[in-house]
């Protein structure tokens, strides 16, 4: 181990890279994973959120209703209002306890799942809000129910508009993967973490493994920044699904902006 | 002549607001009316109310003899029998033109997309918006969202066709368009109810006039009636202010 700061750098990475590239992969995997995850059970719960009761509807439908509600708010409140930290060993442990088999890596990914779900569900939450009354009014007015309108004409733009806010949602898992090694998920940080024991340098391998958070982080926000311009493109038409439109309509035509 | 609707006693709150106070009249199959008056007056209230996207506190209103403010009727089903077309388009944004007309048909009317396209595109046509048929929505002018969203309403085939102020937030060059649109369905003999602000055109177009005034018909008749003779002052302060 050479005694100056970049010998031991490099020392440390060429010595070193498969741990830190398997941390690496394992904070990717459960970061995507626990997002992909997140997003389905949130988007479940920003729907049980938003459910009101009608006039009209019966009373079982309204019990159940408010029930979802009051889950969907408990659920959000709790997993913003307790660290992940504890979340994960609470989860982990307990399953254990209740004769559970489980690796920390698959405790891992449901943790984060779970846990993002309770953030994107506020942020379609406010997507959904954010789509202009008369597209719902106007898939009604055609006779449309409103389960049918959520499916097809709301919900589907409410989650276009908040895929960039999602992409972050994942950019924090990337960071906040770290709080599960205290479950010893084998992630950048806790293998980051068995490399200073084997040589006692603390400074040095954390340097590196900052700088590989860093490029993580920074290489997703800017391929999120091309999915977000892309998303916004001011396309003009859509490629046809059929032959019965010519090419020269869609080529032609007098589109204001 | 076939009544299709009946709008008996109707009365609406918003809150403390009494917005629609005892409204009755009848429109025939094939009857153009229209509906005038200031801004605030209750109609855009009045004719949400026909379509059932506002519900009404107090009166009936009927459906081919049908009480559509019935509980337990099939809301649905009714709506997809009244096209509606709003004062800004509301046209499905993430739908190019065409999807737009093929999805309610699918959706509600339980058609297949070969027929559903074929309409849309015939409606497409009629409108003359055919050849955008595979555009986006958000590359349209307003005066051609307005004519999609008046194909999108016709594809349901109703039977009656409600408009609330269908020119109104559009440029005086594409108000031309859409009225034409219009025009064209009421010499189709197509049922409508529009809400306007376009005193030439509801003169030419309608059977009749219902001039709402505070949330009550201060006066309804034939447009010569109404534009030539009025007989109320509220209606002659209203339309010479014009
Ligand atoms: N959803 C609503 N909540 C409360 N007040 C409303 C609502 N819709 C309309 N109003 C009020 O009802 C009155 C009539 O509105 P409206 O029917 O839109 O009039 P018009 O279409 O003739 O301009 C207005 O005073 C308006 O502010
Ligand atoms: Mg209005």
């Amino acid at each position: 181990m050479p005694s100056d700061f970049f010998g031991a750098v490099w020392y440390l990475v060429t010595n070193y890279w498969q741990l830190f590239l398997y941390g690496v992969i394992t904070t990717l995997i459960i970061s995507l994973l626990g997002t992909l995850i997140g997003f389905v059970i949130g988007l479940g719960l920003s729907i049980l959120k938003i459910t009101k009761s009608r006039a009209n509807n019966t009373l079982t439908s309204k019990i159940f209703k408010k029930i979802g509600n009051i889950f969907s708010s408990s659920y959000i409140q709790f997993f913003r209002g307790t660290p992940m930290m504890v979340q994960a060993s609470l989860i982990y442990y307990g399953f254990l306890k209740l004769g559970g088999h489980w690796t920390a890596f698959s405790a891992g990914i449901f943790v984060v799942g779970i846990n993002t779900a309770a953030y994107i569900a506020e942020i379609i939450r406010s997507g959904i809000n954010a789509i202009d009354p008369g597209q719902m009014e106007a898939a009604r007015s055609l006779g449309m129910t409103h389960y049918q309108a959520m499916r097809k004409v709301i919900l589907p733009q409410a989650v276009k508009n908040v895929i960039p806010a999602i992409g972050n949602e994942f950019i924090v898992n990337v960071k906040d993967t770290s709080v599960l090694s205290v479950i010893a998920v084998t992630d950048l940080f806790y293998n980051s973490k068995s490399i200073t024991m084997i040589h006692y340098v603390y400074f040095e391998v954390y340097f590196i493994t900052s700088i590989i958070y860093l490029i993580i982080t920074l290489l997703s926000s800017r391929l999120l920044a091309l999915l977000d311009k892309k998303l916004a493109g001011k396309n003009r038409y859509s490629i046809p699904t059929s032959q019965t439109v010519p090419e020269v309509f869609i080529k032609g035509g007098n589109g204001h902006g | 002549m076939d009544e299709i609707i009946r709008v008996e006693h109707i009365s609406k709150s918003f809150d403390n607001l009494n917005v629609l106070k005892d409204i009755s009249f009848s429109v025939s199959k094939g009857e153009v009316i229209s509906i005038i008056g200031s801004s605030g007056s209750g109609k855009s209230t009045l004719i949400r109310c026909i379509n059932l996207l506002e519900t009404i506190d107090q009166g009936k209103i009927y459906f081919k003899n049908e009480c559509i403010t019935d509980k337990n009727v099939n809301i649905n089903n009714v709506r997809s029998k009244i096209g509606m077309v709003f004062q800004n388009f509301n046209l499905f944004l993430n739908k190019n033109v065409i999807d737009n007309c093929i999805l309610p048909q699918a959706v509600v009317l339980k058609r297949s997309k070969q027929v559903a396209k074929e309409i849309a595109l015939s409606y497409l046509r009629k409108v003359g918006m055919e050849e955008f048929a595979y555009y986006q929505v958000r590359s349209l002018s307003g005066g051609q969202k307005q004519r999609v969203a008046i194909a999108r309403a016709l594809c349901m085939n109703p039977e009656v066709m409600l408009f609330d102020e269908p020119t109104s937030a559009l440029d005086p060059q594409m108000v031309k368009e859409v009225l034409k649109v219009i025009k064209e369905l009421a010499d189709e003999k197509m049922t409508m109810l529009i809400v306007t602000h376009e005193m030439n055109f509801a003169k030419n177009v309608s059977d009749r006039i219902i001039f709402l005034s505070g949330g009550q018909i201060a006066e309804m008749g034939t447009p010569t009636q109404i534009f030539n003779n009025p007989q109320n002052e509220i209606t002659k302060a209203f339309l010479f202010q014009e």
